[in-house]
């Protein structure tokens, strides 16, 4: 053992095997097939948004813009209320992340603890909720007499945590923290506050982004909630603008019997693209958040607390 | 003239205490109803009321056409709007939580919420209060237009909700066009089109084959058809059947029109024809509009079904121009066949019930007289006017013949949105009115004048109808939720293989009426139709 | 004492419960303040509103509200309804294939693909194609759509072109219902297998380096420590995840079939939420979408329930 791992020490960790420079052949090839098959339909989402309907349904366009217009982007953008509802929307979402991690993270490290009388009630109460629920009337009335209709708890609370997030959560802490470094807290005479605080937090950072994240896009995403509970329309979110601006765009195509048919017809035209330029509007700042998220992703955090 | 004073005193009255009118971008005072009925009442009063607020709509109590109605009135709203995008919840919701408003002005209310809510009361009989003295416009509209009157009239013979009606022809004839310049290069006259399905099949033959958008390039698609069989139905009407589905004959007796068997083996012929010669495109099934608006705009199709051709083709230029190039583009006509004279089916009569209702707590308040005189306003010319295009002066005048010119808005924005935004309701909801039979064709743009004219030429003589828009019970929807829904599958799904050439039409008979007559109850579906048919005839 | 103890028995279990109670509460009062957030929230935000679901037993009538409405006669009325139509078990089995292939097909992929991207060498490319392969999962079921019915286009479509090209016939995919299930499930797999590989990616990151290097010194391939080492760390999400989704066996949504359904794809394409949406066109009934929805949930519970003890038995994993 020892001199063997000792051959392998000298060889490591530059020097790969011929097996690992095969297996790391053919891992690439399939990252590169992954990769061109993902990208292909997002080039084309994008340059659909930006070339005349008319070379997109004929095929003219297949990857790059053809005839290059923006009157899909020109259409949203003369709707002022776009940005309010990015502002709204943005602030819901943070929000919603730290009424959801407050409520998802420390339910689901006090459903670790094995001994905790009344355990396995609460998971399977709380999992009932998965799979029934009151439905939208008996949701409104609970909201209203809360007081929250018209304002941003109406959407944010009655979303504040799933089940099914939580048994991720606490799966996660199960398989990533070792138990021996949470005794070895108590031991030390940390109380539970304080081993969930300066033991278990510290070392979840990765599924307290995903979580972060399940739940922002979650919210970014959501229309239905907003549409039922808001009234005012400084409270409308990005998602229901954007809705009201595909609903005028169709509206157009069964509107018919007008004085200025001439104009209506002209937005038939444009209505299909406006459809791929809303979407994108929509999506862009959820990919250029992701990079923030995938920094918590690094390998080595544990070993330092464990040193540390 | 005293009548005048009063009118133009409330009118500064009001102006003075209402804050909302005030905000108004436009000057109310220029734009005043004179009408022998007003003002309704001398005190100002405060109705409740309640409506669905279309995306293209700005807020309803800063529109000018309920500016002008208060001042003529003297009867001011607390208006709640619901917005389009998930109406049917927010007024379930409503209803449910007592929220509701006395009056319910292009709500949408369908037919089963009509005898759902009317069965607990929400919703009031307005029957007593049609008459000759109190609503003379309304009662006179109900009794010239009958088939309108059975389509309102609820099961238990009550009226809950009035309607609207377009009653040009053009709203509820399905119209194809022709590509003007397509006839021009095949040198095809208006009085040379086809009136024949094998006319229409050679015309539609050339079309693929003598490249007549010049282009080089054989990508002409001679007849464009999208979203399932499209408007192919309408030319069952050529073999002599209004519809494969249910239909009322000369009799009054309900048929089931895929029982028949010659026209239906005869119509499915002409349709695998036009699919296996490449006439409609290969994949008519999955097409959308969107599509259709996209090749239309490469000058890529032939004939097409659609209100107007300027919603099918492209035209660079001037308005102008592009208004002479759809008019250019004739409607082709009726057709019939070997088996029939040419037949239009057509589904109804341009009528949308529900637009105006009147709640228990409008009754509990006395107001219910003056809301239905309120609404009988707008069975007037004048009304029904006023609530679709707003004042004279904004998006239209009148020129010397009495017809409307459109007024471009100068700030850039389409006069949809000019007329949604500001001026009134009436756009993109149906609310209650009127529309006279020439009221459509009074327009100076030269496609609306052509559309019209064609209508009453090529297709009223004609029209066939397939069955008056029925009123059934709640029980009866029920049932037929269940029936019609599995036959709608079976019918989209055989035909179309039909069509494609998955299925043989010679076996027709296996294929069809075995599963017909055995697997769904048809018998039972004519049976509530027929039963909801003898109410109607009854009613009207 | 002990003899005390032996009379005092029977009275004193009640006191003792309650005893026990309080000593949990004493001793472990922490952990429940932890839960209190989320145990107000299952409360009052899910079974606060329960109630809503006795109107599938209900002719629910919108103003006399949930308990003034009456019973429906016969009770399971809306249930019968459901399997009144000829197409009932039809589109049962359709669900059933869309959704237990979409679960075989489309559950190891998102793992497989942490794996894979976990082995790449270049942080920055790794950063990039994770973004990639991430962002397909926002783009809307309308475009999506939109998207496959133009790509698999009989004239026009990239994918007949090619076919064209290499001189084949074209194909008409959406015209063919056994293909149905297979566009259905593979564009859904694309879309959302960077998305779901996410959790995965931070289970990995979990992975103790030590680990690792350890495996690394015994002479441990990279096929080997992913079978060994990584595999382990992300086996117990993917178990959860696997009973979690046996619930939604039934629940295949209906926007994206809906979109991609046409006269000739019907017979496999028509599913519970289709038809249910379908219905309401003709007849806009509360009762009968919630009875439809409730049966479904049953059957979801009962699955996960049957799917949580199999697991159980097999791994170490296990929702209670």
């Amino acid at each position: 053992m020892v001199t063997s791992s000792g051959t392998v020490k000298k060889r490591s960790p530059i020097a790969q095997t011929a097996g690992d420079r095969i297996f790391g052949f053919f891992n690439g090839v399939f990252i590169v097939l992954i990769t061109v098959l993902t990208l292909y339909p997002l080039i084309y989402v994008l340059s659909a948004s930006i070339s005349s309907p008319s070379a997109v349904v004929s095929g003219r366009m297949w990857l790059w813009p053809v005839d290059l217009t923006w009157e899909g982007y020109d259409r949203i953008m003369q709707n002022q209320e776009i940005w309010l509802g990015y502002r709204n929307t943005i602030l819901y979402v943070v929000i919603q992340i730290a009424v959801s991690l407050l409520t998802t993270l420390p339910a689901a490290y006090a459903l670790t603890i094995k001994p905790l009388p009344g355990r396995k009630v609460l998971v399977f109460l709380f999992s009932v909720t998965m799979f029934f629920s009151g439905g939208m009337i008996p949701l409104y009335v609970i909201n209203r007499n809360l007081g929250l209709v018209n304002t941003l708890w109406a959407v944010v609370l009655p979303s504040a945590t799933s089940m099914w997030y939580i048994i991720l959560t606490r799966t996660f802490y199960q398989s990533t923290i070792p138990l021996e470094l949470e005794e070895a807290s108590q031991i030390d005479g940390c109380s539970p506050f304080g081993t969930f605080l300066r033991v278990v937090m510290p070392l979840s950072g990765a599924i307290i982004a995903v979580m972060a994240l399940y739940f922002g896009v979650g919210r970014w995403n959501s229309y239905f909630g907003e549409m039922i509970f808001f009234r005012d329309r400084n409270l409308y979110s990005l998602q229901l603008f954007l809705r009201e601006i595909l609903i005028i765009a169709q509206f157009s195509e069964e509107n018919t019997s007008n004085a200025d048919a001439i104009t209506m017809a002209e937005q038939i035209r444009i209505s299909s693209i406006i459809k791929y330029a809303t979407m994108i509007v929509a999506t862009i700042p959820l990919i250029a958040a992701y990079p923030f998220i995938q920094r918590y992703f690094v390998k080595g955090v544990l070993i330092g607390s464990i040193k540390g | 003239m005293k009548k005048l004073f009063v009118l133009l005193l409330a009118c500064v009255m009001l102006l003075g205490s209402l804050g909302a009118v005030a905000e108004s971008k436009y000057d109310l005072s220029q734009f005043v109803i004179t009408y022998e009925d007003f003002p309704l009442t001398t005190e100002p009063k405060t109705i409740s009321l309640m409506g669905i607020k279309h995306p293209i709509h700005g807020d309803w109590d800063k529109m000018v056409f309920f500016g002008m109605m208060e001042n003529a009135t003297g009867i001011h709203f607390d208006i709640t709007t619901i917005p389009l995008d998930g109406y049917a919840e927010q007024l379930n919701l409503a209803i449910n939580t007592e929220s509701y408003s006395e009056v319910l002005l292009g709500c949408m209310i369908n037919n089963n919420q009509i005898v759902d809510w009317s069965s607990q009361g929400v919703l009031i009989p307005l029957n007593d209060y049609i008459t000759e003295e109190l609503t003379p416009n309304l009662y006179a509209f109900l009794e010239m237009y009958p088939e309108v009157k059975g389509a309102v009239t609820a099961p238990d013979g009550k009226i809950y909700a009035l309607p609207q009606l377009n009653s040009a022809p053009i709203a509820y004839l399905s119209p194809w066009w022709v590509n003007g310049d397509y006839l021009k290069a095949l040198n095809v006259k208006d009085e040379e089109l086809p009136t024949t399905i094998d006319g229409l099949l050679a015309l539609a033959r050339r079309i693929r084959d003598e490249d007549p958008n010049g282009n080089g390039k054989a990508d002409e698609i001679p007849i464009s058809v999208y979203d399932n069989l499209g408007g192919l139905n309408i030319w069952l009407g050529a073999f002599g059947l209004p519809s494969a589905g249910a239909y009322v004959d000369d009799d009054g007796k309900m048929q089931f029109g895929m029982f028949n068997v010659e026209k239906m083996t005869a119509w499915l012929s002409f349709m695998k024809t036009l699919y296996d010669e490449n006439l409609i495109p290969k994949d008519f099934l999955t097409m959308t509009q969107s599509d259709q608006s996209a090749l239309g705009a490469e000058n890529r199709i032939g004939i097409a079904m659609q209100a107007i051709p300027g919603n099918i083709w492209y035209h660079d230029g001037t308005s102008e121009e592009k208004d002479a190039f759809f008019a250019s583009c004739p409607m082709l006509p009726v057709l019939g066949s070997d088996l029939s004279a040419p037949m239009l089916p057509h589904g109804g009569y341009g009528i949308s019930t529900g637009t105006f209702a009147l709640t228990d707590k409008c009754e509990e308040n006395g107001n219910v007289e003056l809301m239905m005189r309120w609404a009988d306003f707008l069975y007037s010319v004048e009304g029904s006017y006023l609530i679709h295009y707003g004042p004279e002066g904004v998006i239209y005048e009148e020129d010397a013949d009495g017809n409307r010119v459109t007024i471009f808005p100068s700030d850039g924005r389409s006069t949809e949105e000019v007329r949604g935004g500001d001026l009134t309701p009436d756009c993109g909801i149906p609310m209650p009115k009127y529309v006279r039979p020439d009221t459509e064709g009074r327009s100076t743009e030269l496609q609306q004048v052509a559309r019209t004219r064609q209508a009453d030429e090529k297709q009223v003589p004609y029209k066939r109808l397939i069955m008056p828009a029925l009123f059934f019970t709640e029980a009866e929807t029920t049932e037929l939720a269940t029936i019609e829904t599995d036959l709608g599958t079976f019918m989209d799904s055989v035909l179309a293989k039909f069509v494609v050439g998955e299925l043989d039409i010679a076996n027709y008979e296996a294929e069809v009426i075995t599963p017909l007559t055995t697997n769904f109850k048809i018998d039972r579906m004519l049976e509530i139709n027929q039963e909801a048919y003898d109410r109607y005839a009854a009613a009207i | 004492m002990t003899s005390l103890n032996t009379t005092v028995t029977r009275p004193g279990r009640k006191k003792s419960l309650f005893a026990r109670f309080s000593h949990a509460v004493y001793k472990y009062w922490p952990y429940y303040m932890m839960l209190l957030p989320a145990i107000a929230y299952f409360v009052i935000f899910c079974y606060g509103p329960m109630y809503g679901v006795q109107i599938a037993f209900k002719d629910f009538k919108i103003k006399r509200g949930f308990g003034g409405s009456p019973w429906a006669d016969p009770l399971f009325k809306y249930f019968y309804q459901f399997f009144e139509s000829y197409y009932a078990w039809n589109i049962v089995r359709n669900t059933l294939v869309l959704s237990i292939y979409g679960l075989v097909a489309g559950f190891p992929v998102p793992a497989i693909l942490a794996l894979s991207m976990d082995e790449m060498r270049r942080q920055r490319t790794k950063k990039v194609v994770q973004t990639i392969t991430y962002a397909p999962n926002f783009i809307s079921t309308v475009v999506i759509c939109g998207m496959i019915l133009s790509f698999t286009n009989q004239t026009t479509g990239i994918i007949n072109n090619m076919i064209v090209a290499l001189g084949g016939e074209p194909v008409a995919f959406m015209y063919k219902e056994g293909l149905f299930p297979h566009i259905y499930v593979w564009t859904g797999i694309w879309q959302s297998m960077g998305w779901s590989s996410v959790i995965y990616f931070a289970a990995l990151s979990g992975i103790d380096p030590q680990l690792l290097e350890a495996s690394t010194l015994d002479g441990a391939s990279r096929w080997q420590k992913i079978l060994h080492v990584k595999i382990p760390a992300i086996l117990p999400i993917i178990v959860i995840q696997l009973i979690l989704s046996a619930g939604s066996l039934l629940n295949v949504g209906y926007e994206k079939v809906y979109l991609l359904q046409n006269s000739l794809n019907l017979n496999t394409s028509e599913v519970i939420s289709t038809y249910v949406y379908k219905r309401g066109m003709v007849d806009a009934q509360y009762s009968f979408s919630t009875a439809v929805g409730l049966a479904q949930s049953l059957v979801s519970f009962v699955m996960v329930f049957l799917v949580n003890a199999i697991a159980g038995r097999l791994s170490e994993t296990s929702l209670w």
